[in-house]
């Protein structure tokens, strides 16, 4: 895995104000620019006004023009008030498709999210998005950065959706699952203790992984501390999907651990 | 079926050979194991090397005895854990009832960590009795300390003596009652010093990160990491169930690192908590793993709440 890419591909970005989101969203989109991918700026207002938010991205004007970059009014990007997962995951799996085809290097896009995940039912539905498209970011051209806004959404929701990305602003959940490979194999980085038991929980949930060859491969060679409660949580999912977790890491207290508490349907490799 | 002196009895016969001279021992042992092989019971050895070539060499024929050895009396809780798979493993190949001849290494009177193994031999009063077990557990009167000859009445229901005698012992207590009074505990003289760190109810991120920043070389990484994971379960345990304010302290030495976790409540409910796991692996696992995870655990009850002090190193 090309880890230092899939950091880059889909940060989550927490903004206190839409000037902060709109100046990380230039940046993004400006790197995307510079290496040949077509960009796409999606956000609340008009498309005049997403227009001078980007204004400040040399040459973003002749890009809109030649069709290297595009500005997109909310509404009209995602299907409505609700994400449909799969759905929007093909939108962009075609446009990605379509940039290719018109000799760009892939696909890239900020968007502000924030309006999107208002409701918990709509919490659920986008986090399962996060997620596939995630997995399609793992292995094609395409990256996104999600903005979610400080002032609008409870933390508990910005930390459930923050923890699906593998990277981004800020550190509300402490630890982070997100798709390395197509097929779902996950990475779960950072620390996962009482405090984060029942976004684990949720984050698993969201991401519903599906066993290859009856195993769930997780990568944890960026996990820094997991305690007894998510190894068994682990373990537990597995078995709820008649597979064995296969959590590979470097840190051998994890085995230890592991086998005090009788995970049985975990096992831990060592890489070191 | 049970034989001997536990014929009829149902669960742990527990007893204490408090011997003062080898003959006394063998008087003692020989029988009770000579017994055991020939009614067909796993008949197991686990003392010292001296020891068991002693009684061995003392048999008519000790083919069939099984020893165990080593790392049996590393930790209590690891401990307990082994012995009721081996016993659990006879009972279902059909042993009506195993006989075991114990002792202690003498490291494990050391006033350092002997309370641990004191709350163990309380604890297998219960953790043992769901199986049909009589053990004898050996204590050499010539050269244990009196404070563990003290515990050892409290925890041995009965005493094994020579000329097939199995007195109860008055000063035995129930593990409920043992565990839960308040005993004097012998502190390290590390715990006198200043705090290198000390943390009030903190973030636990922040109560695992000082662990690696107090411990010195000498300290494995592993022994950082088991005590990273014990600290972190500790301050949890003191976070949910305690009465604030939650008090971290850290102290070190060349060899060793102890971190103490206070709170104002009354400690865990359970006596064998920390000593059995729990038989629903959800809950109540923190204190066991802490117990398996460190060198030595000292639960202390004391006016002003309760402490745990979790030592990674060698125990003073």
């Amino acid at each position: 895995v090309r880890r230092s890419e899939v950091l880059d591909e889909h940060p989550c970005w927490v903004y206190d104000d839409a000037a902060g989101f709109q100046a990380a969203a230039r940046d993004f989109l400006a790197r995307g620019l510079d290496s040949g991918e077509r960009v796409l700026f999606i956000g609340p207002g008009t498309e005049t006004d997403l227009l001078a938010q980007m204004g400040d991205i040399t040459g973003f004007s002749t890009s809109v023009e030649n069709g290297a970059a595009k500005v997109i009014p909310l509404s009209g990007a995602y299907s409505g008030g609700t994400v449909d997962p799969q759905g929007q995951v093909q939108t962009y799996a075609a446009a990605t498709d379509e940039a290719i085809a018109q000799g760009y290097a892939g696909l890239r896009v900020a968007a502000d999210v924030t309006s999107y995940v208002r409701t918990p039912s709509q919490v659920d539905n986008f986090a399962r998005y996060e997620h596939l498209i995630g997995r399609y970011m793992a292995e094609n051209p395409f990256s996104g950065m999600c903005g979610y806004s400080r002032q609008e959404l409870p933390e508990s929701t910005i930390a459930e959706l923050e923890c699906l990305h593998p990277g981004g602003n800020s550190s509300l959940a402490g630890f982070r699952l997100y798709p390395v490979s197509a097929n779902g194999e996950v990475a779960l980085t950072g620390e996962l203790d009482f405090a984060s038991r029942e976004l684990l929980a949720k984050a698993l949930e969201h991401a519903d992984l599906k066993p290859v060859d009856g195993e769930l491969r997780i990568d944890g060679a960026e996990l820094r501390f997991i305690d007894h409660r998510a190894i068994l949580r682990l373990s537990a999912y597995a078995q709820e999907r008649d597979a064995k977790a296969v959590l590979r890491c470097d840190l051998p207290v994890v085995s230890r651990l592991a086998e005090l508490v009788g995970a049985a349907n975990l096992r831990v490799e060592l890489t070191a | 079926m049970r034989t001997g002196a536990a014929q009829g009895y149902q669960g742990y016969y527990h007893e204490a050979v408090c011997y003062s001279s080898d003959d006394e021992l063998l008087d003692v042992v020989v029988p009770f194991l000579t017994e055991g092989l020939k009614v067909g019971e796993p008949t197991i050895v686990a003392l010292g090397e001296r020891n068991a070539a002693l009684v061995s060499s003392a048999m008519a024929d000790p083919a069939g005895l099984a020893y165990l050895s080593g790392p049996v009396y590393n930790r209590p809780p690891g401990a307990i854990a082994s012995y009721q798979k081996l016993l659990a493993q006879h009972v279902a190949a059909g042993a009506g009832q195993i006989r075991i001849i114990g002792e202690f290494a003498p490291a494990a009177f050391d006033p350092a960590v002997w309370h641990w193994w004191a709350r163990y031999e309380s604890a297998i009063n219960l953790a043992f009795d769901d199986y049909p077990l009589w053990s004898m557990c050996a204590y050499d009167t010539r050269s244990t300390p009196s404070y563990v000859m003290s515990d050892v009445l409290c925890t041995h229901p009965r005493m094994a003596t020579a000329g097939g005698l199995h007195p109860e012992i008055p000063q035995y207590q129930p593990p409920a009652s043992f565990l839960a009074r308040p005993r004097p505990v012998r502190h390290d003289p590390l715990l006198a010093s200043a705090p290198l760190i000390e943390l009030t109810d903190p973030v636990l991120e922040a109560a695992r990160a000082a662990v690696s920043k107090v411990s010195p070389p000498g300290i494995s990484p592993n022994s950082v990491d088991d005590l990273t994971v014990a600290v972190n379960e500790a301050v949890t345990n003191a976070m949910r169930h305690g009465k604030g304010p939650v008090h971290v302290r850290y102290r070190a030495a060349a060899d060793r690192v102890i971190v103490s976790v206070s709170d104002q409540g009354n400690g865990p409910p359970d006596p064998l908590a920390g000593l059995v796991a729990p038989k629903v692996p959800i809950g109540g696992l923190g204190l066991w793993l802490m117990h398996q995870l460190c060198d030595y655990v000292l639960l202390d009850h004391t006016p002003e709440g309760f402490s745990v002090h979790l030592t990674v190193g060698v125990p003073r």
